[in-house]
């Protein structure tokens, strides 16, 4: 089991990815974008937890142990794993507060800031994963809401890995994290 | 049966500890909720209830932590087998007390979850009329201050029981959505609960850290529960990382530092309590002290109404200010909300909150206004109203404790107001006059306020609450009039009674009122005012503020005040470098933008403005986008800026009547939260001219059709992020359609297609901004509905 916060100053952004987010080409940015970059920076609070699970695979149903998934592409994603890490992170609520206040100040703003917020929610799960991988081969991170695995899971796998207590995480009705800019995932263990 | 009211003042007492933990130790399995127990092994929930006693509980808690009528259909059931539980295990022991415990929903408060407020004290409402014979309440493991006052109002609704409240704190020493120990006392101690502290998070160690910030600031008994540590995994089970010898060494500590009710949380045990109990029985009780603090709070932080003054911004107040009058007028809450927020940047410790107009609902825009400027901005609030049912249903929905504005010494309003005050929380202003008008002599209004106190006494309600308002009137009709005020400031100053004015009163009638202003405001503060209510764009009130603060010892090393003298030098030497309207917009600089159109207005007429330089900027800025040569963040800034160009010519302007002004309704529909797509269209129609109503996000169709009947305007932009919410969309378009047979609504939003948009029988389908901005001049220069 898992459970770090990561400095957000650790968190390096995917220039394709951003550039994708922000509507730009590679590496373009401006003042304002800086000036974005660096109030998000303050606000973020980065957590993230981990746990390992079974895994067991049978006629495209997954069997995670805590969880049933019929689901093709994630069997095809973890097959030949008898494991896999289940985890989360999150950038905490000041950074959703932060965005409902732009909302109001200045659209620009808005749009850049959520924009690089989920880029640095993306850089967070790939700093995460290096560390619960620690050197071992592990298939690509899947998460609920991908291909055909039901968004609805997102509710055991936050009971799972405790994320509720050591993230704070909630899910709304139609299964949307609170504080928005969190991300779950699971991964399989090749070797 | 002893009343543990008072038994809580004078001694120590014991909570039990963790009970889920202890059941899965017991054989509970791991994904089976605690709570199920109480109905198929209840013989165990008793038997571990007899331990804790047993180990020195004096308060045992209910096995209804995770319990709610949302989770369980059979919540009654539940209850009531976990309360027969203790009740057995307590038999006829007069020193042991039942808690029903009421743990967090699972569920995040709007506004940064979906779950209204008033649902929320729906369901602890329910949870505690469920729960017959018990002692007390404990509220605990909350971590929003929001869910916290939702449990503590159904309590106090619902029952006559003591209620105590344990919040968890992180390791920054704050709740998950960001209070203070601080900001959580104010806002429980206004409520009335009893008893307040921290339980379950990171364990013993990590509460010592915060247990002086409780000491200094509560005059109620602090609870500690604390975990024993952090759980680890060993061997495929949960296990805790403090001992119970380390943990009751801890309770020893919090216990010196003045915690007087004492238990434990997760991972501990009988074993823990009783080792605590140990340790801790001999040191003396703490005492509970009265502090004498008047502090108000936001769902962060609390404002101590101390020497320092606070500065209350005045600008959310319609009187005298046409756009706001507006702005309320048209449901305009971004502009409020904005000038809410350049307020708390500029620096005001309290936002005064005053929406009456006779020709709106007050009660319903205070509720909104309230709630939406506490969605954005974090400073302390003053709901202003003199009218009490306003106030109720602003304190209600307050998130946090609240400065309220205000009462006065007619006995009719006093039996309405403190009443809410007492239910609700919240610090009061209290202005010195009543049926027989303004005393004209400083006594007079010295006599009124302490007639107020008195009477706020009566109510339960302490003088710290009460701050006084001796009232300023014009010197333009009285020449004494400001020495009236001042001598009454100091004579109240004098009494330990908290002062606060509406300072530019003063000058009202005169020319150049900022001088008068400040200058009294500087003679009010010497003697000895608190608060004052101001607008803090006047930088002759912020010069006198600083420079008062600086002379007066309050200012550590003048760092504030270098601060401030720097930032405003800083304004005076930008260099106004070669720019012109278009580059600004260009370029997407908003003062220069304005700065520039007010520099051409002079000239230049506005129409000509409009069509030679706004206009042809963004029609320059439009091209480079879709050429791929701009970016939409630059073409969003572009957009911005022309928008305040657009600001500073609209004044200018005749106003345009009805129809043959460009208007549009925009909303995002029912169930969809996402709503930068559609304030993009928005802010891009508004820099062509465009008069928006922004209904917002997840829009109930009735909203639109309500600004249909208000405005007559019938062009409506309908936007939905997610698969899951186009089916509203269409449901929306369809009862719009219903209402009125000359509708045309255009849709867009990332899961819309051309296709899609005609089959939920919309008219127009914009893929983007730009091309929203084009559909609608299309529609409307086409003029058929």
């Amino acid at each position: 089991m898992f459970y770090h916060s990561i400095d957000s100053k650790e968190l390096k952004l995917d220039i394709n990815e951003t550039a994708r987010r922000l509507n730009t080409e590679r590496g373009y940015t401006n003042d304002v974008i800086k000036k974005c970059d660096e109030a998000l920076k303050k606000a973020i609070e980065c957590t993230f937890c981990a746990k390992e699970t079974v895994v067991r695979i049978a006629d495209g149903k997954v069997d995670l142990g805590f969880v049933k998934i019929q689901s093709r592409s994630l069997s095809k994603n973890l097959e030949g794993c008898k494991s896999a890490f289940v985890f989360a992170i999150t950038l905490g609520t000041n950074v959703d507060r932060l965005i409902k206040r732009l909302s109001v100040t200045s659209v620009s703003e808005h749009f850049i800031t959520d924009a690089l917020a989920s880029s640095y929610a993306e850089a967070a799960m790939d700093y995460a994963e290096e560390i619960i991988k620690n050197g071992k081969e592990c298939s690509v991170r899947f998460s609920p809401g991908y291909g055909d695995v039901p968004l609805e899971i997102q509710k055991n796998v936050i009971e799972y890995i405790g994320a509720e207590k050591l993230l704070n995480i909630r899910l709304g009705e139609s299964f949307i994290m609170t504080p928005a800019k969190s991300v779950t995932a699971i991964m399989g263990i090749k070797k | 049966m002893k009343d543990i009211k008072e038994l809580i003042k004078n001694q120590k007492l014991y909570f039990d500890g963790g009970f889920g933990t202890v059941l899965q130790g017991m054989g509970l399995e791991s994904g089976t909720p605690p709570e199920i127990w109480n109905l198929t092994n209840p013989e165990k929930i008793t038997a571990l209830h007899k331990e804790y006693i047993g180990a020195g509980s004096n308060i045992i808690t209910t096995n209804t932590f995770g319990v709610n009528c949302r989770k369980y259909e059979n919540y009654r059931e539940i209850i009531k087998a976990a309360i027969d539980c203790a009740k057995e295990a307590k038999g006829t022991n007069e020193d042991v007390f039942i808690a029903f415990d009421m743990g967090p929903t699972g569920r995040m408060l709007e506004p940064l979850g979906d779950l209204p407020f008033e649902e929320a004290v729906e369901i602890y409402s329910n949870n505690i009329r469920a729960a017959k014979d018990v002692d007390l309440i404990i509220i605990e493991t909350m971590n929003d201050s929001y869910e916290t006052k939702a449990a503590v109002l159904a309590a106090k609704e619902n029952s006559g029981l003591p209620v105590f409240v344990t919040n968890a704190y992180d390791r920054s020493g704050k709740l998950m959505t960001g209070a203070t120990p601080e900001a959580m006392i104010a806002m429980l101690e206004g409520m009335g609960v009893d008893a307040i502290g921290m339980n379950c998070s990171f364990g013993p160690d990590a509460m010592l850290e915060i247990i002086d910030s409780f000491k200094e600031n509560s005059s109620v008994p602090i609870i500690a529960n604390p975990n024993a540590g952090l759980p680890q995994i060993k061997d495929g089970k949960t296990v805790f990382d403090i001992s119970a010898k380390e943990f009751s060494e801890y309770m020893v500590k919090l216990c010196e530092k003045g915690v007087t009710i004492l238990g434990g949380c997760c991972g501990t045990t009988p074993e823990y309590i009783k080792e605590t109990v140990n340790a801790t029985k001999d040191i003396p009780f703490a005492g509970i002290s009265k502090k004498e603090n008047t502090v108000v709070s936001s769902y962060t932080y609390a404002v101590k109404i101390e020497n320092s003054p606070i500065l209350i911004g005045e600008r959310i107040n319609p009187t005298g200010k046409a756009k706001l009058k507006e702005a309320l007028r048209e449901r305009n809450l971004n502009y409020i909300l904005n000038e809410g927020i350049s307020q708390a940047d500029l620096g005001v410790h309290i936002l005064d909150v005053n929406v009456g107009l006779p020709e709106i609902d007050e009660a319903q825009m205070m509720e909104e206004v309230v709630f939406s400027l506490q969605s954005v901005c974090d400073v302390p609030l003053q709901i202003d109203s003199p009218n009490p049912c306003v106030l109720e249903r602003a304190m209600r929905i307050y998130n946090g404790k609240p400065l309220i504005n205000s009462v006065n010494g007619e006995n009719e309003t006093m039996d309405k107001v403190f009443p809410l005050v007492k239910k609700y929380g919240g610090a009061i202003i209290a202005l010195t006059m009543d049926k027989s008008g303004i005393p004209e002599t400083a006594e007079g209004r010295v006599g009124i306020a302490k007639r107020i106190i008195k009477r706020a006494e009566e109510y339960g309600i302490d003088k710290k609450e009460i701050i006084v308002d001796p009232l300023c009137l014009t010197i333009s009709s009285d020449k004494n009039s400001a020495l009236i005020t001042l001598e009454a400031v100091r004579l109240l100053h004098k009494d330990g009674i908290k002062t606060s004015l509406g300072v530019s009163n003063i000058s009202f009638g005169l020319p150049e009122r900022g001088k008068i202003n400040q200058s009294f405001f500087n003679a009010a503060l010497e003697n000895g005012l608190n608060c004052a209510i101001m607008n803090p764009f006047a930088t002759g009130m912020m010069d006198v503020y600083y420079a008062h603060k600086v002379l007066h010892g309050m200012d550590e090393g003048c760092s504030e005040y270098i601060e401030y003298a720097q930032s405003s030098e800083k304004e005076a030497v930008i260099a106004k470098e070669e720019i012109t309207l278009e580059k600004a917009i260009i370029k997407g600089l908003k003062e220069d933008a304005e700065r520039e159109t007010a520099k051409l207005l002079k000239t230049k007429d506005p129409l000509e403005i409009i069509d030679d330089y706004i206009v042809a900027a963004l029609g320059e800025i439009g091209v480079q986008f879709e050429e791929k040569k701009a970016y939409l963040p630059q073409l969003l800034m572009a957009a911005e800026a022309a928008s305040k160009a657009f600001d500073v010519i609209k004044e200018k302007l005749p106003k345009q009547e009805g129809n043959s002004e460009k208007r549009i309704i925009l909303a995002t529909v029912k169930g969809d939260i996402h709503d930068i797509g559609k304030n993009i269209v928005k802010v891009l129609m508004e820099s062509y001219g465009f008069k928006v109503y922004d209904l917002g996000r997840d829009t109930e169709p009735q909203k639109i059709i309500d600004c249909i009947n208000e405005t007559g305007c019938k062009l409506v932009g309908l936007s939905a992020l997610m698969t899951t919410t186009v089916p509203a969309m269409e449901e929306t378009i369809r009862i719009l359609r219903e209402n009125y047979s000359d509708v045309k609504v255009m849709v867009g939003g990332a899961v819309l297609t051309e296709e899609y948009a005609k089959m939920i029988n919309a008219d127009v389908y914009a893929e983007d901004a730009m091309a929203a901005v084009r559909c609608g001049n299309e529609i409307i220069s086409k003029g058929d509905f």
